[in-house]
């Protein structure tokens, strides 16, 4: 193996991991926008609550910019039951693409696990294996597929094992 | 909730120390969010008893009595109390109701007795939570302590 086409694979293996990191990004801000909706349509529902209270000429105000704006109750109970409506549906929509998301996120992780892999086994040829390992994984990178070293070395020991197994056996 | 309990304390006891680390993190962080609730929900809650309080304060008032409206921290105005029977509340996202003294006084209590039903629920949830936070703690430290011995 080449030191240029292990470059290339180191390289290969970073941009696989930033598109990760992107992914993961993405999860978090659209579970931030997730909790916005949901604080949001707790707020309206214990409105709706106190609305459905009232009696029926009873005044109720909008504060519209610094105004107060006098409302019917049956207008403010649709708008509120409408707003209610609307959040529940982006809700639900936030739920499919957060689904979504995490099964890219899975297949992501899985790639870059066997990505990492191949280039380990590219390094052994070259390197002996800790120093390797020093070299290509710094701590922050393996924090971001939550893998540790010591997982790699086991893996790919187990991969080098039946590696070593096949060649026996085709001896 | 016992015997599921005993199962999880079980299944902590079988994971690798990597595991069990990630188990603790993702616990503390919970327990740290529900605490940041709990304190969030006193504080609304002493904030409606200051309501309450103001509200009687105020029911006493003849109509008439002349009071210091602030208008900034530092600037007041004159002003005559107009109606002391009727208050406007305001119930979120924009809306205010017009209520009468009593009903201004009985949403405040049922807003603070809807807080303190909340306050309980979760406070038994993180309790739940910090045990198992701490469980996964005592393990851990245990099987590092295997660990170092060991090797």
């Amino acid at each position: 193996m080449s030191s240029s086409n292990l470059k290339d694979l180191q390289r290969e293996l970073e941009n696989k991991a930033n598109d990760l990191s992107k992914l993961q990004k993405e999860i978090a801000k659209n579970h931030q926008m997730r909790k916005k909706y949901t604080v949001q349509l707790g707020e309206n529902e214990l409105v709706l609550k106190e609305l459905d209270l009232l009696k029926e000429d009873a005044n109720v105000y909008k504060l519209i910019g610094p105004v107060l704006v006098k409302q019917d109750l049956a207008e403010a109970n649709a708008n509120v039951r409408k707003r209610i409506e609307y959040i529940s549906a982006e809700l639900k929509r936030l739920d499919a693409t957060v689904q979504d998301l995490e099964e890219k996120q899975n297949s992501k992780k899985d790639t870059v696990c066997n990505f990492s892999l191949l280039t380990f086994l590219a390094l052994f040829s070259t390197f002996t294996w800790i120093l390797s390992l020093n070299m290509i994984f710094d701590e922050d990178k393996l924090h971001a597929f939550s893998i540790s070293k010591f997982q790699i070395l086991i893996y790919f020991k187990n991969v080098f094992i039946t590696r070593e197994g096949i060649n026996l056996l085709q001896k | 909730m016992g015997s599921s309990w005993k199962s999880g304390s079980m299944g902590l006891e079988r994971m690798s120390v990597e595991q069990l680390k990630a188990v603790k993190e993702q616990a503390d962080l919970e327990v740290n969010l529900l605490q940041d609730s709990l304190n969030n929900i006193r504080t609304a809650t002493t904030r409606l008893e200051i309501a309450s309080s103001a509200l009687h304060d105020l029911s006493h008032r003849p109509p008439g009595n002349h009071i210091l409206v602030p208008l900034t921290a530092s600037l007041y105005v004159p002003a005559t109390l107009h109606d002391s029977q009727h208050v406007l509340v305001d119930v979120g996202t924009g809306y205010f109701i017009q209520k009468t003294m009593p009903q201004g006084k009985d949403y405040c209590h049922r807003k603070i007795n809807l807080l303190k039903s909340n306050f309980d629920q979760l406070v038994d949830v993180a309790s739940k939570k910090k045990s198992v936070a701490d469980e996964a703690g005592v393990i851990l430290q245990a099987k590092l302590k295997q660990l170092a011995s060991s090797s």
